[in-house]
């Protein structure tokens, strides 16, 4: 189907106006409707490069999956330890930049990788090696320093769900 | 202790009685005398009265009403004031133009994916204020220069070079800005055409039906019955406010991109017009 990705993109554009506007009415609903329709026109080629599907749905499911356990369980562990910092007396840090490769294939993917180490406390992507595929990561705790018990202890769990979103 | 600290000391606490004083008396001055206060009496009246369409600009925000309709003229030439300095740009920058292949990488593949999302929601946003600046705060010029935050951030996290690529050249955005003007200029007239072309009489910048006066005297001969339309599905529509919200959004989204875009010009596009000629 090839129109999918066009009403894909104008649900997340309408839905957004709707929230940002908070209102109902057939007037602002109206012109929302237009606005939305031509923005999807506009830009949907630049945002979605391939058609979707129904398979798309299980990745759907999954990004929500992931998003209720990172807020939960992984913001959790990474507060945990940040506050264990903050908190005790002495300057407990070890701080290093580390590289971490990443196998993801797509822009999103990446950037959801990025997103996610970035938004966790105590970790922050400050580069990306394209032809290397591997962030920069400053780690204020870095317990490895080799890239690839790095990405054991940074982004295992980003990338699997990554990969399985984004693929 | 320094001469420095002692006035920025004195500083700090001139500015500590000074809030204090704009706490109580609730302004710098003397509060409003009371043959003022009626005329915001009767703008409040009359800003959205169905009952007295000659006086009313029938939108429920007052300073839309005052802006667009009572004071319309006024903020026409403030528009036109910012378009003259665009042109004054525009006539700094001449013959310079985007160059493709200088430096068209942007930023990195996370910062282009994360504007790629969200450009279209800034944009929608923006929209959003233009189309109800009639009925809540907001308005023409703020919804523009809300939408022109998206094209800044492609031009800047993507290059200029893709937004001429995506057909966003220095020339369309001037007429972008020129169509937005023009749509303006059209809608301010448009009730006086109509009426000159059926046979009757009408003001330009006219919203609603007005009361017609003889051109010798301030004596009321009849009204005017051409009027904009005022009423869009469930909520007012304003009459020409509305049309003139989106014309100057699309002015303004014009307009800004432009003169973001020229200050961002690279210096080899910029050699021939800022290097001028070797003098002797």
């Amino acid at each position: 189907m090839k129109f999918l990705k066009y009403i894909a993109v104008f649900l997340l554009i309408y839905t957004f106006y709707i929230v940002f506007t908070a209102s109902l009415t057939g007037f602002s609903l109206a012109l929302g409707f237009i606005a939305s329709a031509l923005l999807t026109g506009l830009l949907t080629p630049i945002l979605v490069q391939r058609d979707i599907g129904a398979r798309d749905l299980k990745r759907l499911a999954y990004l929500i999956l992931y998003y209720l356990y990172y807020m939960i369980v992984e913001e959790y562990k990474a507060h945990k330890l940040v506050i264990k910092i903050v908190l005790s007396r002495k300057m407990n840090i070890r701080p290093a930049i580390v590289k971490v490769p990443f196998g993801v294939k797509t822009d999103y993917g990446v950037t959801l990788i990025a997103g996610s180490i970035t938004n966790t406390p105590g970790t922050c992507v400050i580069d990306i090696d394209e032809k290397e595929r591997a962030f920069y990561v400053h780690w204020i705790y870095a317990t490895a320093l080799e890239p690839e018990k790095a990405r054991e202890a940074i982004s295992k769990v980003f990338e699997k769900y990554a990969s399985k979103i984004f693929g | 202790m320094k001469l420095s600290d002692i006035i920025v000391g004195i500083a700090m606490a001139l500015l500590a009685v000074m809030l204090s004083y704009l706490m109580v008396y609730g302004g710098l001055g003397p509060i409003a005398s009371y043959n003022i206060r009626p005329l915001a009496a009767a703008f409040l009246n009359n800003t959205y009265n169905p009952w007295q369409k000659i006086y009313s600009a029938l939108s429920p925000e007052a300073v839309t009403a005052i802006v667009w309709d009572y004071r319309g003229l006024d903020t026409y030439f403030e528009t036109s004031v910012l378009f003259i300095a665009i042109v004054g740009l525009v006539a700094l920058f001449r013959g310079a133009n985007i160059v493709q292949g200088i430096s068209s990488k942007g930023l990195s593949i996370i910062v282009k994916t994360s504007t790629k999302i969200i450009v279209p929601l800034i944009l929608v946003a923006g929209a959003s204020l233009a189309f109800h600046g009639h009925l809540s705060p907001g308005g023409g010029f703020q919804g523009g220069s809300f939408m022109t935050v998206a094209t800044a951030l492609l031009a800047v996290a993507f290059s200029i070079e893709f937004l001429q690529q995506k057909r966003l050249s220095l020339n369309t955005l001037l007429a972008v800005r020129c169509v937005g003007l023009l749509a303006i200029a059209i809608v301010s007239v448009y009730l006086l055409i109509n009426a000159v072309l059926l046979g009757g009489y009408a003001y330009i910048f006219q919203n609603m039906q007005r009361l017609l006066f003889s051109p010798n005297s301030l004596v009321a001969v009849g009204i005017s019955q051409y009027s904009m339309p005022y009423w869009f599905l469930d909520r007012p529509l304003g009459g020409t406010l509305f049309f003139f919200n989106l014309s100057e959004s699309i002015a303004v989204i014009g307009g800004l991109t432009l003169g973001a875009v020229l200050l961002l010009l690279r210096e080899n596009e910029l050699k021939t017009v800022i290097g001028g000629e070797e003098h002797e």
